[in-house]
């Protein structure tokens, strides 16, 4: 998966015989030497997406790494290591942003060293205390409901299915730290409350996990996918990744939006991912690598193999992501924009009342 | 008399069965990564699988990930290996001459670490270290994994000590060896099994540490245990049966050599037969 | 007082390994576990003010439930283990010919040399809902949807551990029996199963709680295990940490949650020996 160059090869070579600790010490200081930069990307299809377009480009080699849970699990490594992450560019979505900005770690993003940045909305750009740009958008992300047909005894048509018998142990239900817990956003709405009300999404869940339907609790995107694929579980809360995948891979999935979210509670949830270059790396080969991915050609192919929706607005939208999209009319009826700040600070809050009220009664 | 015979043979009966279950429950997971290795789906289906293919091997092989892991992970346990016999042999033989009332204690509270979840050792860590963020990774994983391997090289040294007579190294000494050469002369080579033993396991807790190693690892330098988990939990996909096979057959072939240079069953009977 | 000397300086790499990794790391985690913490930051800010409050968080009867399936499933575990490993000990020790003997104890080695990632993806595959036993176990009527049965198969994850370096521990042991009591006491007209609970597992003792001591501190430690085997569902202490330092950035309360094991864990380890101490003197 990392590039390997003729430099790695000859660093192996050389460490045959090398003491185990001098050698690690010459291999990080080796590393920082040429235009070579770390990215931290998601696993599946937007790895691959991204290692094939970057291989495009000659002028920077890039040393691949992956997130390995949550967005968020990765930012207590970068803390720990900081003033010296270790990484250049960071992949995040809105939540990320929200703590990259407010412990100050992002390079400012400007449109001299991202030109392209030019032809991406401005409202998709999220600031810091000082007013800087912290990210550059790359895809609009849809969470959603959603089920696998041939494995779910009945169509499901509201909320309120999730709780039928038929379902034991089908739900895959995300913990709280996953979406951001969007997915309990989405039932305090239908419920009467919203992200600062949550009581009656609780609930809900008490409900629901009472009910012993909810076969498996994802700590990780890649969970849903895997417990889908087994069928294992039917039913789940996830990004338009997902689906895409599992719509690729032959699975007969069912896409549960643009349907009345007053009766039947399925709302759409946008956000935006993209990067983060963080201060004190190779931050110019950094924003010249981002500035070639988000320009409109590229950001076009990036999002046509993930199947989804490109920020940069000269980029067309591929016909897989178009039941993802929505007009201006539906986007006011069926999606809907949580308070991200608010939400991003409420993880430990969330996560305790999960521990205590509901995973006991798993 | 008749009964007491029925009971044995039921109990013989009983004990094959233990035997046989147990060893069909040990070795049940093993096949079946050996065969989900050969899956051709690239999707975690059910079992078995529809037709068969290499295609994992064939990723595993140019999978930088993994091997970058795999080498970072050989490196550790041999500095590990070589530092925890060192520190825990000079220890052990300190604490071999200790008077009796010293001994106890002084052994029991260097074993402790052996209780502490390895979780805890790595957050306890990650947060002293985190003041000194100039410390190469490197040497950060190094210094977990001795914590949890000095405390068996001691305990394995204990042992093959225990065996020594201390006249014999008394004799040595009134033969007028100066207390290395006695060291070197006498007590090595008869504690030389149980250092090796200890070593042995020193090397394997290190090459198999995901605990400590998930805290301390950062996105250059992280050993194999790390990057498997990071596979599994960001792309997963069955390279990683691939990937196990091959520590299978890794396994086999450590073995082998651990036979033919010490006697696998010597080294491992000294270290934990007396246990 | 030379050899006194010569033997402090044997012992100071040793120390210092210890003082430098593990006393003064624990005195930052205790130290932080007091801390208050900022939603939404990573870690404690520096200088957050003192609290209590990350432990008394703790108390209450729902984490508590914690503790105990931990240490409950783990103590299963190692009773498990023991059971089933003594007589396979026995076997291997005793009646086995040298070369299966051999056998034997390279593929005990070897499955402890086996990754344990692989081990726990393999049992996954293996008794897991989707696992090759799956439809055995549907047909056997099985709720393999149950946290019962996570529960199981999170006790077979344990168990795979346990076994192999219980029997290990235990070969030991039987070797150093002497054959001729147990002979002895089946000459007088004990049955074989009565030799062996009056002498042969008194005498065993001290390997029996060395193996039982092993797998159970293994147990209780477990992290990959519940964590890949748990679906989510069930979680051993070590999760918790873990998911208040990696997930939600809350080290306050991780560092109370550790301190509270980390007493936990030396009070299991003295009663237990207590308990030996006594078996071994009667």
């Amino acid at each position: 998966m990392f590039t390997m160059s003729r430099r790695n090869l000859l660093k192996s070579a050389a460490s045959v015989g090398a003491a185990g600790v001098g050698l690690s010490l010459a291999r990080i200081a080796g590393a920082r030497a040429a235009e070579t930069i770390t990215v931290v990307e998601w696993g599946g299809d937007y790895f691959e997406a991204m290692k094939a377009m970057a291989a495009e480009q000659s002028d920077i080699n890039v040393n691949w790494i992956l997130h390995t849970g949550g967005s968020a699990a990765i930012l207590p490594k970068i803390k720990a290591m900081w003033p010296h992450p270790g990484i250049d560019v960071l992949t995040g979505w809105d939540v990320s942003w929200q703590t990259v900005a407010r412990e100050g770690w992002a390079e400012p993003v400007t449109l001299e060293k991202v030109p392209n940045l030019a032809d991406i909305p401005q409202k998709l750009l999220v600031k810091d205390g000082a007013g800087n740009i912290v990210n550059i958008p790359r895809t609009i992300t849809a969470l959603s409901w959603m089920y696998r047909e041939d494995t779910t005894p009945f169509e499901i048509a509201k909320l309120d299915d999730l709780l039928d018998p038929r379902l034991k142990g089908k739900i895959c239900f995300p913990i709280p730290t996953l979406n951001q817990n969007v997915q309990m956003v989405s039932l305090a709405l239908y419920k009467g409350g919203d992200e600062k009300n949550m009581e009656p999404a609780w609930e809900f869940v008490k409900k629901l996990a009472r009910s012993g339907n909810i076969g498996r609790v994802a700590n990780a995107d890649v969970d849903t996918s895997n417990s889908l694929t087994s069928g294992e579980t039917s039913v789940t809360f996830n990004n338009n990744g997902t689906f895409t995948e599992l719509t690729r891979r032959n699975f007969k999935m069912r896409l549960l939006n643009r349907m009345d979210p007053m009766t039947t509670g399925f709302r759409t949830f946008y956000l935006q991912e993209g990067w983060c270059v963080l201060k004190g790396g190779n931050t110019d080969a950094s924003f010249k690598l981002i500035n070639f991915l988000i320009s409109p050609a590229k950001n076009e192919q990036y999002n046509r193999i993930i199947g989804a929706m490109p920020a940069n607005i000269k980029a067309a939208v591929s016909d897989e992501a178009k039941p993802f999209m929505f007009n201006n009319d539906e986007m006011n009826k069926y999606a809907y924009v949580p308070d991200w700040s608010y939400i991003s600070e409420q993880s430990d809050a969330w996560m305790k009342r999960w521990e205590q009220e509901i995973q006991p009664l798993l | 008399m008749l009964s007491k015979r029925h009971t044995d043979a039921g109990l013989g009966v009983l004990l094959k069965a233990t035997i046989a279950l147990t060893a069909v429950f040990l070795l049940l997971p093993v096949v079946m990564t050996v065969i989900m290795s050969f899956d051709s789906r690239n999707y975690l289906g059910q079992f078995p699988p529809p037709s068969l293919s290499t295609q994992w091997f064939t990723k595993f092989a140019h999978n930088g990930y993994l091997w970058s892991g795999l080498r970072t992970s050989l490196l550790l346990a041999t500095a590990t290996t070589v530092g925890a016999t060192t520190v825990g042999a000079l220890a052990a033989l300190a604490i071999s001459r200790m008077t009796a009332q010293w001994r106890d204690p002084v052994t029991t509270a260097f074993l402790s670490p052996l209780v502490l979840p390895g979780v805890i050792i790595g957050f306890a860590l990650l947060m002293a270290f985190s003041a000194l963020s100039a410390v190469p990774t490197f040497l950060k994983m190094l210094a977990g994994h001795l914590l949890i391997t000095v405390p068996f090289t001691i305990r394995m040294t204990l042992i093959g000590l225990a065996g020594i007579s201390a006249t014999l190294g008394e004799a040595a000494l009134s033969l007028g060896a100066n207390e290395r050469q006695s060291f070197f002369t006498i007590i090595l080579p008869l504690a030389k099994n149980s250092i090796a033993a200890g070593a042995i396991f020193a090397f394997a807790f290190s090459m198999d540490d995901l605990t400590i190693s998930l805290f301390l690892s950062d996105f250059n330098t992280y050993p194999l245990p790390v990057a498997l988990v990071g596979l599994m939990r960001s792309n997963f996909d069955l390279t990683l049966a691939a990937a196990a096979v091959f520590l299978m057959g890794l396994t086999v072939i450590i073995l082998i050599v651990l036979d033919r240079i010490f006697g696998l069953e010597r080294v491992i009977g000294h270290g934990i037969y007396k246990a | 007082m030379r050899h006194f000397k010569s033997q402090l300086l044997l012992l100071l790499p040793a120390a210092a390994v210890y003082l430098f990794f593990l006393v003064l790391p624990l005195w930052t985690v205790i130290a932080e576990s007091f801390r208050t913490f900022t939603p939404g930051r990573i870690g404690a800010v520096a200088g957050a003010p003192l609290t209590v409050k990350n432990y008394t968080e703790f108390a209450g009867p729902v984490y508590a439930t914690y503790f105990g399936q931990t240490y409950v499933l783990a103590f299963f575990a190692s009773v498990i283990a023991i059971i089933i490993a003594f007589p396979v000990a026995y076997y291997i020790a005793k009646n086995a010919s040298a070369s299966v003997r051999k056998i034997w104890i390279s593929a005990l080695v070897g499955l402890m040399f086996l990754s344990a990632l692989v081990r726990i993806y393999a049992i996954e595959l293996t008794f897991g809902s989707v696992g090759i036993l799956a439809p055995f176990m549907s047909f056997v009527g099985v709720n393999m949807n149950g946290t019962a049965y996570i529960n199981i198969i999170i006790i077979v994850g344990l168990l795979h551990y346990a076994i192999p370096i219980s029997i290990l521990i235990m070969i030991g042991a039987i070797l150093n029996l002497n054959p001729r009591l147990t002979e002895a006491a089946q000459s007088l007209g004990a049955s074989a199963i009565e030799s062996h609970l009056s002498v042969t597992i008194p005498l065993c003792i001290k390997g029996i709680v060395s193996a039982f001591l092993v797998s159970m501190t293994f147990g209780v430690s477990a992290f990959a295990i519940p964590w890949i085997l748990g679906r989510g569902r069930v979680q051993f202490i070590s999760n918790i940490i873990y998911s208040r330092f990696s997930e939600v950035s809350n080290y306050p309360s991780g560092a109370a949650i550790s301190i509270i094991m980390l007493v936990l864990s030396l009070l299991m380890i003295f009663i237990i020996s207590r308990i030996a101490t006594f078996f071994d003197r009667t």
